[in-house]
């Protein structure tokens, strides 16, 4: 009930999580896991197949090569 | 834990999962991309050589074009200066057979007009043989006549030198009977088996030619070219003569009708008889 700011009788006083430290961290991961996300998918658009960043070049086992297809 | 950090926490994962998936597929492109880049290298480091090796070839070739071509070119000078030779020969060859032509045109006239005047020589001909022929039957029978004449004329000759011989020995017997008539006369008798006396012929002179002189033990004796048919006689005495000179006498001893023998009698001098020395039977 100490939800609703209820205090019944043996109940222990519950206190609200608040950000500390390794909230900060995480945030400032978070931003470079973006950032890198950002510039990998713009670099990948540059090599990729057809400009498709998650798209890989195909393998011809026939001439053990890789029909590489960049973009125009 | 707060809701920001929960909120957090969901963002870095899906970031992290889409980090990882970017991360992988740059990685396989630019291996990709790597492995086909060197691929490229190792063509173009063969296309290289082969460009290098063409481009030798190609010098060599280009060499040997220059080579063939300044030969070409050499050839087409030396083709270029014959061409020219052989237009002037052309053209001094189309002149001459121009005069050629010419001089056929002439040869053929000059042979048209041969050929007219070889079928009038050959008319003028045939009317020659038949002139030839009609004056060689002409003359045939000229001939046929002339010899009828001539055989006529011999027999009036023939019989004219009969009645000659005639006539002489009629003279003959004439002067024998005046000799025996003279011999009587005188008182005297002749004497048979006497030795015939030589003497000259009566009558006309006879002319003869000496045809051979021969030597014998009794004398020289001369054949000479008459005999009896001229009235020649045995015992006739005859004269030698050469040109006007007197050479010497013959007595003929063997009379044949046309060729007589006598003995030379007489020598006038140192002279001898020859042949073809003329005879006498008179010296006039």
């Amino acid at each position: 009930m100490n939800q609703f700011g209820l205090n019944v009788p043996g109940g222990q006083m519950q206190r609200a999580p608040s950000m500390n430290l390794y909230t900060g961290l995480l945030a400032l991961a978070v931003l470079a896991l973006a950032a890198a996300c950002v510039l990998v998918y713009l670099q990948n658009q540059k090599i990729g197949p057809g400009g498709s960043p998650f798209a890989t070049h195909a393998y011809d086992p026939a001439t053990k090569t890789f029909k590489v297809q960049l973009p125009k | 834990m707060h809701i920001v950090t929960k909120i957090l926490v969901v963002f870095a994962a899906v970031l992290s999962l889409l980090l990882a998936a970017l991360t992988m597929a740059y990685a396989s492109n630019a291996d990709a991309i790597k492995s086909s880049y060197s691929a490229s290298e190792n063509a173009r480091v063969a296309a290289q050589l082969s460009a290098s090796m063409s481009e030798q070839n190609s010098a060599e070739r280009h060499a040997k074009d220059q080579a063939a071509l300044k030969s070409l070119q050499n050839d087409l000078a030396a083709k270029d200066s014959e061409n020219a030779s052989l237009r002037a020969e052309n053209s001094r060859l189309t002149s001459e057979v121009e005069v050629a032509r010419a001089a056929e045109a002439t040869a053929s006239n000059q042979q048209k007009s041969i050929i007219a005047t070889i079928d009038t020589q050959t008319n003028l001909l045939k009317k020659y043989a038949e002139e030839v022929a009609e004056l060689r039957n002409q003359l045939l029978e000229g001939s046929k006549k002339e010899i009828e004449l001539v055989d006529r004329i011999n027999d009036l000759e023939a019989a004219r030198e009969v009645l000659e011989q005639n006539l002489r020995a009629v003279k003959e017997q004439l002067e024998e009977t005046k000799l025996s008539l003279q011999q009587a006369q005188s008182g005297g008798t002749a004497t048979a088996g006497a030795p015939t006396i030589a003497r000259e012929l009566a009558g006309p002179v006879v002319r003869a030619r000496v045809s051979e002189v021969m030597s014998t033990p009794a004398g020289d004796m001369v054949v000479i070219s008459e005999g009896a048919n001229r009235g020649i006689r045995e015992s006739t005495k005859m004269h030698i003569v050469r040109g006007t000179q007197y050479i010497g006498s013959i007595e003929i001893s063997t009379v044949e009708p046309t060729q007589s023998v006598g003995k030379v009698t007489f020598i006038s001098g140192d002279s001898r008889v020859q042949k073809d020395d003329t005879v006498l039977s008179r010296l006039q």
